[in-house]
């Protein structure tokens, strides 16, 4: 694609790249925005891990442009003077992208190579220890469920990610599992020094949750960036509509800016599937073939 | 890519071989979240990849998957793009309808 951008927008194509929600969360690290300030601060995030020079442009928080566009994750359009689609399909290509230019705009001499950039690549950087913490097994294909999180004055330096097992949605009886991930964009890391992260859970009636606390493990480092992750057994009436209530509490830290404080935020959590969270890939697949229905 | 992170040729590839970048790739194959990988692991997880592509094919031809879905409701070849707006870089909004006067490529993606 840098290629293309390199030899096109000389000759006037803009090209931008449409920032649009997670379609893995926590691959590499990065989780979910939850508002578009952190939106954008991905996309700062973008440019110096992938040394892209194309522009960016963030979808909304309610992803109007993906639902306008096709759904697709990693759709490719090629617009036309007259603002019509003059290309399109639902996986980029670059190879066939460079044949529609090509075609609409005319040939390049001597098309730019991939051994031609010099992209400044950066690592994201690691704030602190992982792999310190074992983490969950789930026992069946995870969906992820929508969390509507509270206002707070401070961001959410961690965030939650709740998800119930596919099953789920057909009985109303399952496994719900909750994910508190550090925020990458943040630089913060936990306190292992102080009480760990501790939350507690208020179903509504219709739903039970068991059980309805939890706390993280005593960890033995000072400091790490893994996930803090229960598994809780839930229930739900068919009637039952109300969302479930979180509150949670822990201490984030900055080395950078040398401050360390504590956090206490809450959620409501709501037990249908959200396809615009994306899937989390040790969660979301299985040996199992998945089941006919709609990814 | 096994034997390119396995710096220490013991035929595992643990955490501390692999640079930041690649602790993805722990992520993805370290299915018993031991934070070591063993070719046994890279087997399966293709296998499974396998199976799981081959049932979308299927789905996507018994009642449409994702491709099928940005068949169906994308703007289609001559079809003017429709009223929806996002955000530039700055935060200011950033219409659709703005892209005119030449020609423009959209791809979607993100970090992850």
């Amino acid at each position: 694609m840098e290629t293309i951008y390199r030899d096109y927008a000389p000759q006037g194509v803009q090209f931008y790249y449409v920032y649009k929600h997670l379609q893995h969360p926590e691959l590499d690290g990065y989780i979910q925005s939850f508002t578009l300030e952190e939106r954008l601060m991905h996309i700062q995030e973008a440019r110096r891990t992938l040394g892209s020079e194309i522009p960016w442009i963030s979808d909304s928080m309610s992803n109007d442009l993906k639902h306008a566009l096709g759904n697709s994750p990693n759709s490719e359009f090629v617009i036309d003077p007259e603002g019509k689609v003059a290309a399109r399909r639902a996986w980029s290509q670059p190879e066939l992208l460079r044949k529609d230019l090509e075609r609409l705009v005319g040939p390049v001499e001597n098309p730019t190579q991939v051994s031609d950039l010099n992209l400044k690549v950066e690592l994201p950087p690691k704030v602190a220890a992982s792999g310190v913490v074992p983490r969950v097994e789930v026992p069946g294909i995870m969906r992820a469920v929508k969390v509507q999180p509270e206002s707070s004055e401070l961001p959410f330096y961690a965030k939650l990610r709740a998800e119930v097992d596919r099953d789920f949605f057909g009985t109303g009886e399952g496994i719900l599992y909750l994910g508190f991930h550090v925020d990458p964009i943040y630089r913060v890391h936990w306190n292992n020094l102080v009480n760990p992260l501790q939350f507690e859970i208020k179903a509504p009636e219709g739903i039970t949750v068991s059980p309805s606390q939890g706390e993280g493990p005593q960890v033995e480092v000072p400091s790490d960036i893994d996930p803090r992750e229960f598994l809780l057994d839930v229930k739900k009436q068919e009637e039952a509509s109300q969302p479930l209530e979180l509150a949670v509490r822990y201490f984030a830290c900055n080395d950078d800016e040398g401050w360390c404080i504590p956090v206490t935020q809450k959620y409501s959590i709501y037990l249908e599937s959200d396809r615009d969270l994306g899937q989390n890939l040790r969660r979301s697949w299985s040996w199992r073939p998945p089941e006919a229905d709609q990814e | 890519m096994f034997e390119r992170l396995d710096a220490n040729r013991d035929g595992r590839v643990t955490r501390d071989e692999v640079t930041d970048r690649d602790q993805g790739f722990i992520e993805r194959f370290d299915h018993d979240g031991s934070g070591v990988i063993t070719p046994d692991e890279i087997v399966d997880a293709v296998k499974e990849a396998i199976i799981i592509q081959a049932a979308r094919d299927a789905n996507t031809q018994r009642q449409g998957g994702p491709r099928a879905n940005f068949e169906r409701t994308a703007p289609k070849v001559g079809e003017a793009l429709p009223d929806a707006s996002g955000y530039d870089a700055e935060g200011k909004e950033f219409k659709l309808s703005s892209l005119k006067g030449n020609y423009s490529v959209l791809v979607f993606g993100c970090l992850t």
